[in-house]
């Protein structure tokens, strides 16, 4: 109910190799980021940089880098999933450069 | 028997009392459910008068949306922003991305280096400028396209593509353009630019210097519906007012959309316009194709087809010159040619 958070933007980057994934938190608690999805396929943990769940203050914004275990193409359109431990969940679709 | 009156005198007593106490109980326990849900009550309305407040922020960009004030390091610029939400807005982080480059700077209201201030957008405010300092230069005399987003405290995001696309009628007149086709060329005070060795920061080109190689930026626009590839026989052409003969024309083929400034030591391959796999590409705005799509800025210096030269100069004369832009394009998988008169400058 309090919680809040918001994928504020994607950078496709390292030619091709990762993405970063920028979350605010805008609600009223503190969030903690477990997982997140990319095309419908948990990352790995091993993959994820910081190391999930991460705790995130309300109003803080956080970078998260993934590792792809196979790069993005040129406009390619992900879907992005952003899940905390409450269950809360954020989907976006994100275009990689053309 | 008074003493067995007494005992039941004493238990009617603690009935009562009992039934007082369970009472008392079952109000305390129906008062702090009522509390709870007036809590809950509270709670859900005011994430919900959150989420009507986040929806209710509209924050548009405002032509030109962005302002240089400094094109040397620490770059300054102002973003123009004007709210049509109804509700303030504090905007909390701001990304560029520069397309062309393929790169991001991230503006903080905190960072030493990138950062920006006046970032609480009153509700109405029309022409609001946030003022933003970065190490990285944004500035469409560059020839980038970039994208810039704000977010704000809320959680929404705005985003624009810079340069932003021009409306019909800009503020100070600034809206003139010809439109030939599906491509559409703005005549305003930055409609030409041009570089030099000793220029490499695009400058107004309704004058030049004389004798002088150049590089010129024209800004195109789409107005169709399907995308346009410009090809290789793209010219700008010039001639001159009163003189025939030689000197009295000169033309500057298409160049790479990276080329900067023409600089003899650094000629190379790397400025010759391949029109099969970094082809200029105009976009359109499906949406409301009057309008146009993104503006690009195209740029002209080669002498000729082949890679071998982006040197081309106006010769030592002071003159007045004609303009024509010569267009060759693919659209809707038709070649098309056609030659449209600009401006007029001044070779000094």
């Amino acid at each position: 109910m309090r919680e809040r958070f918001v994928v504020e933007e994607v950078w496709f980057t390292d030619a091709g190799a990762k993405i970063n994934i920028y979350v605010r938190n805008v609600g009223d608690i503190d969030i903690a980021i477990a997982d997140i999805y990319i095309n419908r396929t948990r990352v790995e943990a091993a993959k994820v940089s910081p190391i999930l769940p991460l705790s995130l203050n309300t109003g803080r914004v956080v970078q998260i880098t993934v590792t792809l275990s196979s790069k993005w193409s040129l406009g390619s359109v992900s879907e992005i999933v952003v899940a905390t431990s409450r269950g809360s969940t954020v989907r976006g679709y994100w275009t990689a450069p053309a | 028997m008074r003493f067995l009156r007494r005992r039941r005198g004493i238990s009617t007593v603690l009935g009562a009392l009992y039934f007082i106490v369970i009472a008392l109980m079952a109000f305390s326990l129906v008062m702090w459910e009522v509390g709870q849900y007036d809590a809950y009550q509270q709670l859900v309305n005011r994430m919900n008068q959150f989420d009507i407040d986040r929806m209710t922020e509209n924050l548009v960009f405002r032509y030109p949306g962005v302002e240089v004030l400094a094109s040397t390091p620490p770059y300054k610029f102002d973003i123009i922003v004007c709210n049509m939400g109804g509700i303030d807005i504090n905007t909390t982080r701001i990304y560029i991305y520069d397309q062309t480059a393929g790169s991001m700077i991230i503006l903080d209201k905190n960072s030493p280096t990138d950062f920006y201030s006046n970032g609480f957008v009153k509700a109405g405010a029309s022409g609001h400028e946030i003022h933003a300092q970065s190490s990285y230069n944004v500035d469409e005399r560059t020839g980038h396209i970039y994208w810039i987003k704000i977010v704000t405290e809320r959680g929404r995001t705005f985003s624009t593509p810079y340069p932003l696309p021009r409306t019909i009628q800009g503020p100070g007149g600034a809206g003139s353009f010809i439109d030939v086709g599906p491509i559409r060329i703005l005549f305003e005070y930055r409609a030409i630019n041009y570089t030099s060795l000793t220029q490499q920061t695009p400058a107004s080109g309704w004058s030049v210097p004389k004798n002088t190689p150049l590089f010129f930026y024209i800004i195109l626009i789409n107005v169709g519906t399907e995308e346009v590839y410009l090809k290789k026989e793209s010219i700008l052409t010039f001639m001159s007012y009163t003189r025939t003969g030689t000197g009295s024309k000169t033309t500057f083929f298409v160049l790479d959309s990276l080329a900067t400034y023409p600089d003899n030591s650094k000629f190379n391959l790397g400025f010759t316009y391949d029109e099969v796999n970094k082809p200029y590409v105009l976009k359109p705005n499906l949406s409301d194709p009057y309008t146009g799509g993104p503006p690009v800025i195209v740029k002209f210096g080669a002498g000729n087809l082949s890679p071998d030269d982006h040197s081309v100069k106006f010769d030592n004369t002071v003159d007045q010159y004609l303009c024509f832009i010569g267009l060759a394009y693919r659209y809707k998988g038709y070649i098309f040619g056609q030659t449209i008169p600009f401006v007029a400058i001044r070779v000094t």
